[in-house]
């Protein structure tokens, strides 16, 4: 069902009428809640046609209103004239603005100007319907709204020629320094997507790492079970089967491993455990010793904190929570034997940035040797060790992810030392992430 | 006849002791090393006729090992064969110099008939 509202009929006898009506275009179109860039093109489409009329069909009548159906609200505007017509408006129509040089343009650009552009030309006369869309945030102005319009317009003082142009010339200005505003804001809006698109090529990277490392890591058990099921299938009456029998057994549980690995890392990705909390430093690294209080007292081993330069973080809680589990797990397991293990841990801050020191005098590592494999998933540099060799991926990725990074200094012998840049959210960013969820 | 020799280079001490019981079962002298660190030396020590090298032997990599090996003047009689379960392992193994690579999972039926074709190839 279309609704449609009249606002106001002008005839266009003389230039200073095209120039009203381009002047009430621009009026209705703004108290519609069009933008400035938008009542601009609506008054010009209008002013281009009711121009065509005055010059070829010596007058033209000019309707304004609004129209409400199912799907949009528009402006409208119909300007009749009752001319001997256009002949070739087909032609017309087609003509290309930018290789055309001459006059009879102003149908083209104003049907480029409109949402929707019909034109009618018969002998006995030409209507033009310009129609603008009016954004759906806006509600649709009522019948009183409308006539409310009027009575602001009749109050409006008679206005020259002179004052015309120079009125036009101020929204000219004001138009430009809309676009301006606007360019700035799409180069501001480029320089996100820039950072995202980082952002993302080294989410794409870590992926890519990690499915190597994945395959590496499923198809050597893989391997395994294969080659003994080949063997107990070519030798079925072999007697050394028991050996192939604890092969098979430890691949399967490798697999297995694996597996639970892969879920471990997917569950912390997961955006459901993504809650940005104010952090204290303190409470959740005692909470992360207190899983590992009985092996800390039975070793001896002693942890300093020093958490005063910066007490706490707003960060995704989960995450924080992994990273002091890892590292704590990580210096757990590889402390040296012929000394007790000590632990210390810092925070300062550095600009934007929190600083999150992690330092044990445990076994460390050789840097040259695993500098570019430290991160991999399923890395695994101590036969000793039992370990799944997620816990660095885990740490790294976590880190990056949100927008931070981590650097390690180790040597055999001293220990290891973990720093962090970690860069804090703001509580507000709690909004945008739960959107994303759904 | 002369029986040619393999060594086997991989972490995993099962794979080596399928590989080893297997390659040996058919015919060729095989010795195995589990450490990525020694391997070099080993080399230079046995000179075998083929080394099956894994993609990654505790923290190390094949690939890069295989260049230290094509470098080696010592070891200029070595064939190199990278095991790897990466889905580019033809263009590792092209990369790094390798005389072929074996796709894990691994099946004896593939490993026997890639070693034969490099000592065919001579």
């Amino acid at each position: 069902m279309e609704k449609e509202i009249l606002i106001m009929t002008l005839d266009v006898q003389n230039e200073m009428d095209v120039m009203l009506a381009h002047r009430r275009g621009m009026q209705f179109a703004k108290y519609s809640g069009l933008s400035l860039s938008e009542q601009t093109r609506f008054a010009t489409a209008v002013s281009e046609i009711c121009r065509n009329s005055l010059e070829y069909a010596m007058q033209g009548i000019i309707k304004f209103s609004i129209v409400q159906n199912k799907e949009i609200n528009y402006l409208l505007a119909v300007i009749k004239d009752e001319g001997k017509g256009i002949p070739k408006l087909r032609e017309i129509l087609e003509r290309n603005p930018q290789s055309y040089k001459g006059r009879g343009l102003g149908l083209v650009y104003a049907r480029r100007l409109s949402d929707n552009f019909k034109i009618t030309s018969t002998p006995k006369g030409t209507t033009v319907h310009i129609q603008k869309n009016i954004p759906v945030k806006t509600s649709m102005p009522s019948k009183l709204v409308v006539e409310g319009w009027i009575r602001h317009l009749e109050k409006e003082p008679v206005i020259s020629a002179y004052e015309e142009l120079k009125m036009r010339n101020i929204q000219l200005v004001e138009l430009s320094e809309e676009l301006k505003a606007n360019s700035a804001m799409v180069e501001k809006q480029m320089v996100e997507i820039k950072k995202l698109n980082v952002q993302l090529s080294k989410s794409n990277e870590r992926m890519k790492e990690f499915t190597y490392a994945i395959s590496h890591d499923l198809k050597t058990p893989l391997s395994s079970l294969k080659l003994s099921a080949a063997y107990m299938e070519n030798n079925p009456t072999a007697t050394d089967t028991l050996i192939y029998q604890g092969i098979v057994s430890r691949s399967v549980n490798r697999l297995d491993r694996t597996i639970q690995s892969l879920i471990e890392i997917i569950d912390l990705q997961n955006q459901n455990q993504q809650i940005i909390k104010e952090l204290v430093f303190e409470t959740l690294f005692s909470e992360t010793t207190e899983e590992y209080e009985q092996f800390i007292r039975e070793s001896g081993v002693k942890i300093e904190t020093d958490f005063s330069a910066a007490p706490g973080i707003t960060y995704i809680e989960g995450h924080l929570h992994s990273l002091f589990h890892n590292l704590l797990s990580n210096s757990l397991k590889y402390k040296d034997e012929k000394r007790k293990l000590e632990i210390r841990v810092a925070t300062k801050t550095a600009s934007k940035k929190i600083i999150l020191t992690f330092s044990d005098n445990g076994v460390g590592m050789d840097m040259d040797k695993v500098r570019d494999r430290l991160f991999v998933p399923f890395s695994r540099f101590s036969g000793q060790v039992e370990g799944k060799g997620i816990g660095l991926y885990l740490i790294k990725s976590m880190v990056e992810s949100n927008g931070g990074s981590v650097a390690v200094d180790s040597s055999v012998g001293n220990g290891t030392t973990f720093t962090f840049s970690l860069i804090p959210y703001k509580l507000t960013d709690q909004v945008t992430i739960k959107k994303d969820e759904t | 006849m002369k029986r040619n020799t393999i060594m086997i280079a991989d972490d995993d001490e099962d794979l080596l002791f399928l590989l080893k019981t297997h390659l040996a079962s058919v015919g060729y002298i095989v010795s195995s090393c589990g450490n990525g660190n020694a391997i070099i030396e080993k080399l230079t020590q046995e000179k075998p006729d083929v080394v099956l090298l894994d993609i990654e032997i505790n923290g190390m990599e094949g690939d890069a090992l295989c260049r230290q090996i094509k470098r080696d003047k010592r070891l200029t009689e070595v064939k190199v064969l990278i095991m790897s379960g990466k889905y580019d392992i033809e263009r590792i193994s092209l990369s790094c110099g390798a005389d072929g690579y074996i796709s894990k999972p691994l099946s004896y039926h593939i490993i026997e008939r890639k070693i034969s074709a490099l000592f065919s190839a001579q």
